[in-house]
């Protein structure tokens, strides 16, 4: 497989980064806020003048036109103690530079700028998640309904997994972006407090079911109940709708939560990891950082009707309708009976449980075998991103599942 | 420590010039030291501030000219009387009704001199000396003792304390230290030595020693560089219990102006394998300019300058500090400003 050339990839990115709107014209060099990246291709005039500072002596910007500044001037990055903690403690690749480390803990709400903002890494970073995510949970989980591996997603990169794992990184919120602040905190605008109603009155509740109109799903017709397919096709990797750009352009202006500002900075790390040091050192990443996390998959599945559900798989599958047989009992006259049973394909038996009555050992039984069988998971699996390594074994495709049994 | 004394005699500071010039309080003019005592004793005699001009304050009596006792004062201000009487003035028979004249006694009242000048105990900060001129004096004092021994003057040269060199240029330049295969000073080779340049040692050694040793070689004259070839000397491994290392190191300590402290020669003693290298190593560590704060001290720590997770400030991190680095001062700035309240400290209370 060819390589990608990262270092156009990173130039159109991370092209030179000047903010000439904040000093004018006139003033010298020093005053105005040029940023390059060590991976920048395209050259301008700024970044001549500016090679000629000597780059260990940064220039002193005065107090009043750093709180003017929406973001911490790319300078401050190299004295922050809590950034260069920061990169250390993530165990990032030394080729990842520490300004682009400060770039990602800008969020576009605290810098409007695309150039100073993790925006574009995120959106690359968000890629890469949900990509590794989706290959790693069906390869190991080939048979797992779609919804679960919807919620399987959310659990290992939705927002509130990243915003934990900002968290567990360390990583601290700015109470407001500028120029003044240290470059170690995420810096993004908060939301204004919400008003307080006068007359707190009774919490209105929609009963009719909260459907979306998706600009992107011209099929989807309102308060019509979305199937998982749909869901497939038109959402994000949560199964959620996407939103649209008026409302990412009405959020922004507003401010953003720090569950959301959190999320844009793992993502952010992620794709600026990919940019910098390359697709060996971002999965890398991925797996020590990601994949190190604990799921519980059998805990993720809500059966309504095990049963038929297990009946209609038994059919599909070719194999003889399920039965229910007593295994063992204690106590049936007793006020504490104890009903052991199992379900049965011919002389397979596909699932145990126990329970109170014979109708919740049955039940039990029946969602022991369904989750069973949705929980396969192959000795030797592998995935397609591994594969992309210059000397990687060649690509076996692997077995995935049909879905699940649609009763 | 200061050696103003408490109490001190007032005839003492009377009979005594001081070269030391004074600001009169009331014009700010430069007072010669007897207008100063005549200004402070006009004024602690009465009690209050007299009247008078400017001449008059300023004007240098006769009496104070001589540098008498008071007693000798009261007697020349009654034949200043006695000279009035010629206008017609009776002149007084005794002191009573007389303004004193002199100070009041105060120790504050008498000029400063020479030893109330404030001497440091621990002695003033000597010139730094870099690793090179150390090397240098080293070189210097181990061709000169050599040459000595030679001469048989080493013991000579051992009893004395001359700072200066005793040889002259060109035979630094071509004297070699021979070092032993045990890699110990075995000698040094001097092509140009002669009689004449005995004689002249001998002589610089017999004349006194200069009053001002404290003033090194390194302040006023040029030292010699030993060349690279020359410098291999300082691989040679240092032998105390060799008299003659005894002899290098006194004329070394004499030539740099300092002493070298015990515990360092006891350090590096106790390692036969140590050489002059390394005495000049850690001589020139110990005589490092001491830092004078904590952030002097901080900054040169190298294991915390090359930490990039640690930043040293120079002064306190105040709370405000705090909120800056956050971003939330300039909002709490700005809400306080809007309510008319002061950003830092407090505003006065209108009754």
């Amino acid at each position: 497989m060819k390589a990608v050339r990262l270092l156009r990839w990173s130039g159109s990115v991370l092209s030179p980064r000047t903010r000439p709107e904040f000093f004018p014209i006139r003033q010298s060099i020093h005053l105005i806020q040029c940023r390059t990246q060590a991976t920048a291709a395209a050259t301008i005039d700024h970044i001549e003048e500016a090679s000629d500072l000597s780059p260990s002596q940064p220039a002193y910007i005065p107090e009043d036109v750093l709180t003017r500044l929406p973001s911490p001037p790319i300078e401050a990055s190299r004295t922050s103690a809590k950034l260069a903690a920061l990169h250390a403690r993530l165990s990032l690749p030394s080729r990842l530079p520490i300004e682009t480390l400060a770039r990602t803990l800008v969020d576009q709400t605290a810098d409007h700028n695309p150039k100073f903002n993790n925006s574009s890494f995120s959106v690359l970073g968000n890629d890469l998640l949900a990509y590794y995510t989706s290959e790693y949970i069906i390869c190991q989980y080939p048979r797992l309904p779609l919804a679960v591996v919807f919620a399987a997603m959310y659990a290992y990169c939705g927002p509130k997994a990243l915003a934990t794992i900002t968290r567990e990184w360390g990583v601290q919120p700015a109470a407001a972006p500028g120029g003044e602040v240290d470059p170690g905190f995420l810096q993004f605008m908060r939301l204004p407090p919400e008003p307080q109603p006068e007359r707190l009155g009774p919490e209105l509740v929609s009963t009719q079911s909260a459907m979306v109109a998706s600009p992107n799903n011209p099929n989807i017709v309102e308060k019509r109940r979305r199937s998982i397919s749909n869901r497939t096709v038109y959402d994000d990797e949560f199964g959620e709708p996407k939103s649209s750009g008026i409302e990412q352009s009405i959020d922004l202006s507003q401010g953003v939560t720090m569950e959301k500002a959190s999320a844009n900075f793992v993502r952010a790390v992620i794709g600026a990891v990919y940019l910098h040091a390359g697709r060996a050192a971002s999965k890398q990443f991925y797996k020590d950082h990601f994949m190190s996390r604990q799921l519980n998959m059998a805990s993720l599945f809500q059966f309504r009707t095990p049963t038929k559900d297990l009946s209609k798989l038994c059919a599909r599958e070719g194999f003889q309708p399920p039965i229910a047989r007593i295994l063992s009992e204690t106590g049936r006259l007793s006020r504490h009976p104890v009903f052991v049973v199992g379900v049965f394909s011919g002389k397979e038996k596909l699932g145990e449980g126990a329970g109170s009555s014979l109708d919740e050992a049955r039940t039990r039984a029946a969602v022991a075998a369904l989750k069973s069988w949705y929980l396969y998971s192959p000795l030797d699996w592998k995935l397609p991103s591994d594969t992309e390594e210059a000397n990687a074994k060649q690509w076996v495709p692997q077995m995935v599942d049909q879905g699940d049994v649609v009763v | 420590m200061s050696v103003r004394p408490t109490s001190r005699s007032i005839f003492d500071t009377l009979s005594r010039s001081s070269p030391s010039n004074h600001i009169c309080r009331q014009c700010r003019r430069t007072l010669t030291p007897q207008q100063q005592r005549y200004a402070s004793s006009a004024l602690s005699s009465n009690g209050q501030s007299p009247q008078r001009t400017i001449a008059q304050r300023h004007a240098i009596p006769a009496l104070f000219q001589s540098g008498k006792t008071q007693r000798t004062l009261v007697s020349v201000a009654r034949r200043d009387k006695e000279e009035v009487d010629d206008a017609g003035v009776t002149g007084a028979r005794t002191w009573e009704g007389l303004p004193i004249i002199g100070h009041g006694g105060d120790w504050k009242d008498m000029p400063e001199t020479v030893q109330d000048d404030y001497q440091s105990w621990h002695g003033t900060a000597l010139p730094t000396l870099s690793h090179e001129q150390l090397t240098a004096f080293l070189f210097q004092a181990i061709v000169e003792c050599h040459t000595c021994s030679e001469l048989g003057i080493a013991e000579t040269l051992a009893a004395g304390s001359h700072a200066r060199s005793l040889l002259s240029p060109d035979l630094f330049e071509t004297a070699t230290i021979a070092i032993s295969p045990k890699h110990t000073i075995q000698g040094v080779q001097h092509p140009n030595l002669d009689a004449d340049t005995t004689e002249v040692l001998q002589e610089k050694l017999q004349s006194p020693v200069e009053s001002e040793n404290t003033q090194t070689q390194a302040e006023n004259t040029q030292i010699y560089l030993p060349s690279p070839e020359q410098q291999s000397f300082l691989d040679a491994r240092i032998k105390p219990n060799n008299p003659m290392t005894f002899t290098i190191l006194k004329r070394f300590s004499f030539l740099i102006g300092r002493r070298i402290p015990d515990p360092l020669l006891t350090t590096l003693t106790q390692k036969p394998t140590n050489t002059y290298r390394h005495l000049v190593t850690a001589l020139n560590e110990h005589l490092a300019p001491k830092p004078a704060n904590v952030i002097e001290k901080l900054a040169m720590n190298q294991t915390l300058a090359n930490q990039s997770n640690v930043l040293v400030f120079p002064r306190r991190e105040t709370p405000v500090d705090k909120e800056k680095e956050v971003g939330r001062w300039k909002i709490i700035e700005e809400e306080l400003k809007k309510r008319g309240l002061p950003v830092l400290g407090r505003t006065k209370v209108q009754e």
